[in-house]
């Protein structure tokens, strides 16, 4: 029994560190051949100004996007939501979509901080003297960024699902009234 | 010897140290307020939305108005064809205003977007 307890924690142990190492090595192993080296040291200031401006454009998308995303969520989903249960209606399906879309928006939230932090840590070094951290990190910013991505389409996609929802409890909502 | 004058002094010393140490005191303290409040600024996410910050001066003026949005609808009041009505008059405006852009799509940190050739 112990033997078999040992094992098993050596094989966990022995997993997580080949795992850890995995991914150290997929971070330290982004290889950059001298040519590009050379141009992002070379464009670096252009580079920079490119960035600069994706970041500025970015956090005016996120003010937007977040007004509208808050706007669905909290004054339109969120009050129908307490009529239908204040008339004590069959609203579970709305609910749970509003559920779903409150944690994608939370999501959404977390992940855009996370871009936007690694993004101003991206721009804070310098691709002059420093180009291949300069680039491992901006592969960490994209990857960041369409993770970001992700959660607005989730978003869009709770949306849609809510519309459907919507119209199958009007509709029941109707057919009730008619039968009655 | 004037020992009431030099009690004078003395008094006057220790009130003029009190008032030095209560203003480093003051000092110190706020500085670790507004250190804490920096902190909490930046950790909870509002530093990145916060468009009056420098450097966003050229977007500050894109922030779409909320009245723009659209109305709220109001969570209480009955449930017939006509409110039904009017929720998807406001839902479909603000899922229109969702759906109409592509939000933090495409790649513009892409290689090629940023013109570094492989």
């Amino acid at each position: 029994m112990f033997r078999n307890n040992l094992v098993a924690v050596t094989l966990f142990v022995v997993g997580a560190i080949s795992l850890s190492q995995a991914a150290h090595a997929t971070t330290a192993e982004i290889s950059l051949t001298e040519e590009q080296l050379t141009q992002i040291s070379t464009n670096c200031s252009q580079l920079k100004v490119q960035l600069d401006r994706l970041h500025s454009s970015d956090a005016l998308l996120r003010v937007n996007r977040g007004q509208l995303y808050e706007h669905m969520g909290s004054r339109l989903m969120a009050p129908l939501n307490s009529r239908i249960a204040a008339a004590r209606l069959d609203g579970a399906q709305l609910v749970a979509i509003t559920s779903n879309y409150e944690t994608n928006l939370e999501s959404f939230r977390d992940n855009y901080s996370r871009y936007e932090r690694k993004l101003s840590d991206t721009l804070k070094i310098s691709c002059t003297q420093r180009p291949a951290d300069f680039y491992s990190s901006l592969l960490e910013s994209r990857a960041l960024r369409s993770r970001v991505a992700e959660s607005t389409n989730a978003l869009s996609q709770d949306v849609a699902e809510y519309s459907k929802q919507f119209d199958v409890f009007k509709y029941n909502h109707a057919k009730e009234g008619s039968s009655k | 010897m004037n020992p009431p004058i030099d009690e004078e002094k003395n008094s006057y010393r220790v009130s003029k140290s009190r008032f030095v140490t209560m203003l480093v005191l003051s000092i110190t303290i706020s500085l670790m307020l507004v250190g804490v409040a920096m902190w909490l600024y930046n950790i909870s996410g509002a530093a990145q939305v916060d468009l009056s910050r420098p450097g966003y001066r050229d977007v500050r003026g894109g922030v779409v108005n909320e009245d723009a949005i659209g109305k709220a609808f109001p969570s209480s009041g009955p449930i017939n064809s006509s409110t039904l009505g009017d929720f998807r008059e406001l839902f479909d405006k603000t899922s229109d205003q969702i759906r109409a852009y592509d939000s933090f799509g495409g790649d513009p940190l892409s290689d090629q977007a940023l013109g570094i050739k492989e």
